[in-house]
This record gives structure tokens, sequence and C-alpha cells, in this order.
């Protein structure tokens, strides 16, 4: 028996942090791009918004177009016309209230996220805290 | 002297040290997103010494992290090992495996120091001629690592249960508990940093722990204040040891001048005080200061 192996260890450690109801909001810009993107995968397709540990801040985004999950229960299912955003209840209280937009440019374009919780932000755009 | 001093006899302290326990296929990753240097997955019992700092770039936990077969254990300094888990929890994403869980009680930290400790090694099997120095060694569900630094300590980390059990040994019925100043004495001798000394979240190279920044390292929290600090040279404030002629309580004073001067811990023998300080860097160099606290005392000033 290893050093790990006595009794005493606490069950996983669970985010205590509330679930709160997410509202969002996506320019035109940043609605007419996702569409391209998912390119008629609607469907079986979401765009999951999370947020995780890092980046100068304390936090950075993490934005990807996936499978929907099979654990659905565990997100909050936002529609914008044939678009869906998935965002986790884990995240909801970083995450409530964000405005994604899109730059169509070379330089510093993309998507952006303004996150009316953050009380800091990396120059980047991608952190906050 | 303040260096390499031994005290009489052998005795054994217990840390408060707070335990966290990774288990996951993403631990690794998720580790070296928010601490302050890279972490490597080291097999060999070797630690990894790391940093876990807010986006002000101040301390929030100093961690040890060794790597165990059944999962990564974290070993920190804070007295509030939930605090730092429910940051870890945060931060995980949703799709990373990773469960972190609460060591704290069935996880015990102690260490044997004093003179003579050969006998108390041999009992782990160590061999105290090795430079083992920072690896640990797995012995039936301990893992024990040898400081072969002068003078010699002994760090251990068993299970809870088990306490009672190793006392109860021949050999380690030889161990006198330490008082609490006799400990303090120990770690001021030989520099070993506390959670006194990051309680006031200090900045990394205000408390002697700068090296355990990479500035190669990409982004994590507080990076940007660290590199701001390192290319213009902007730190205010440095760790020492001193000796003081009265006999002094740690906390807040003030210098002569008016600076402000923290002391983290202290040790009083015989109406002197031995201990450590964070100072600002207006007194490097100096060999002694004045700190008026009713009556005139003068630490003298040691290096780190």
């Amino acid at each position: 028996m290893g050093i790990l192996g006595g009794d005493g260890f606490s069950l996983p450690i669970v985010n205590s942090n509330p679930i709160v109801s997410v509202s969002i909001t996506i320019t035109d810009s940043a609605l007419s791009q996702m569409e391209n993107t998912l390119n008629n995968e609607e469907k079986n397709h979401c765009l999951i918004i999370s947020a995780q540990s890092g980046g100068c801040s304390g936090y950075v985004y993490d934005m990807k177009i996936d499978e929907i999950p099979q654990d659905k229960e565990q997100f909050q299912i936002l529609f914008f016309g044939n678009i869906k955003i998935f965002i986790h209840n884990g995240d909801s209280h970083l995450l409530n209230g964000i405005e994604l937009d899109y730059k169509d440019s070379l330089m510093g374009g993309g998507f952006n996220i303004t996150n009316p919780n953050a009380s800091r932000e990396c120059g980047c755009g991608q952190s906050f805290g | 002297m303040i260096n390499g001093e031994t005290p009489n006899g052998i005795y054994y302290h217990i840390r408060e040290r707070n335990f966290t326990i990774l288990q996951g296929e993403n631990s690794l990753d998720f580790l070296n997103r928010i601490t302050t240097n890279m972490i490597q997955k080291k097999t060999d019992g070797e630690l990894n010494f790391t940093l876990l700092c807010g986006a002000s770039g101040r301390i929030e936990d100093s961690l040890e992290i060794i790597f165990s077969e059944e999962g990564v254990i974290i070993i920190g300094l804070s007295t509030n090992g939930d605090e730092i888990r429910q940051k870890l929890v945060q931060g995980k994403n949703w799709n990373e495996r990773i469960n972190v869980l609460n060591g704290d009680d069935p996880l015990t930290f102690l260490t044997i120091f004093g003179e003579q400790l050969t006998e108390i090694a041999k009992s782990f099997n160590l061999e105290m001629s090795q430079d083992e120095t920072n690896s640990w060694f797995e012995r039936d569900s301990k893992l024990i690592r040898y400081n072969n630094t002068l003078p010699t300590s002994i760090d251990l980390i068993l299970q809870t249960e088990s306490l009672s059990n190793f006392f109860d040994s021949e050999v380690e019925k030889s161990l006198k508990i330490s008082s609490i100043n006799t400990w303090n004495k120990f770690c001021i001798d030989n520099s070993i940093l506390q959670y006194n000394e990051i309680k006031s979240s200090p900045l990394p190279f205000e408390c002697g722990l700068g090296h355990l920044i990479d500035p190669n390292k990409g982004c994590y929290p507080g990076q940007e204040i660290h590199a701001r600090i390192e290319s213009r040279g902007k730190q205010t404030k440095f760790i020492t040891k001193f000796v003081a002629n009265t006999q002094l309580q740690s906390g807040k004073y003030r210098s002569e001048d008016g600076k402000k001067i923290i002391i983290t811990t202290v040790s009083i023998i015989e109406d002197k005080t031995y201990g450590i300080a964070i100072l600002p860097t207006h007194f490097q160099g100096k060999h002694e200061i004045r700190i008026n606290d009713n009556i005139l005392t003068k630490l003298y000033i040691k290096s780190f």
C-alpha cells in the first residue's frame, strides 16, 4: 500500500461557486462568423465557451466548436438562430453577461470577449480575473 | 552564530502543511497553467518547487510537488488548504479529467532534527552518506526525505492513522517533541521558510523565492507583474535573518526613520531574539538597524 492508500481522503472537492442563469450578447458579426464556421453542422455541433485557470490575470477563455456534449444537464444552452452555445454551470458565474464580438482584421482580428465580471484583463484580451 | 547550529538532542516537529492530491490524466497540464515555473513529471522522488500567485503577483502558496503512482501530491505552506483547493477546482476546465482531493487529515508532515540522526536514519533504511537531498523515498507507506545539509534533518510524510504506531517503535521513543521556540530557531538557522513568511502575501522576490519564477515561462497568474519587476528592478523589500538585543514578538514594527518592518518568525533565547524579517530595500547592505518600540532595539542583520 502506498502513501495514498490509507483512509480518510475526501471525495473530490466540488466547485462551491453559485450557478447563475447565464445571459450573453452576440454581435451580428460574431453570429455571422459562427454560421460560416459551423457550415451547416449546427444540428450536431455547438460552440462551447468556457473559462479555465491560467493567463496573467487568473483565468483564460476557451472557445471550441464541438459535438454536443453527452452530459448536457451540466450546461446552460443558449440559442441564437440555429446556433447553440453551451456554457458549463461551473463557469456560469464567470461568463454571465459577456459580449462576444468578431473583428475581421488581419491584425488583432478574431473573436473577442468583453466580460463585465472581470476586474482586470490582460493586454492580449485572453485572460481576465 | 546564527547559521548551522544544532540543538541538543533529537526533536520532532509536526509541521502545518496542507496536502492536496490531484488525480487524472490532465493533472500536469493543469498545474503548469497556474504555477510560476514549469513542473516536470519526476518519478524518482525528486521534488518540484513552485509558487501559486494571484494576478497581483503576490504569493498565495509555496508548493512542493511529488509525483506518486497514485497521484500528484501537492504540499503547500498555507494553513488554509481549503482555499487553495477551491481555487484549483474553480480553474478546472469542464472537459479536464482531474480530481482534486483533500489530504490534510489523512497525511501528516513531520521533521526530525537535532544531533546524531544516524540511528533514526538506519531505522528508515536511509544511507546518511548519500547525497539524497530533495528526493523522497517511499518506505512502508511513508515518504522519507533526508536533508543532507548541516545540520541534518529527516522529513517524513506518513498516514496520520499510523502516527501512534510510529511513535511506539523503540527508535522513535527517543524523539522529543520540539517547542515552537526550538523549531523556529532551527528554521531561522537553516533558512527554512514557514507560512509566517508568506502570510502577508509578499511578492516572491521579497521573501527569497524569486528563484521559483521562470522568466521564460508563458503566462501564469501574476506573470505580468513579475516580468515588470524583473525588467524594471522595482523590488521594494527583501528577507533577512537578524539577531536583536531584546525580546521581540513577530509582527509589524517601525524603524527609527519610520520604515515598516515585518518580523515573521522569532525564537527567543536568553533575552535575545533570533528571527526572520521582511525589510524595505532601503536597509540592504546595512549591518544594523534600530526599531523604536518604546525601548530602542537594534537588529543585527544576517544574510538569508
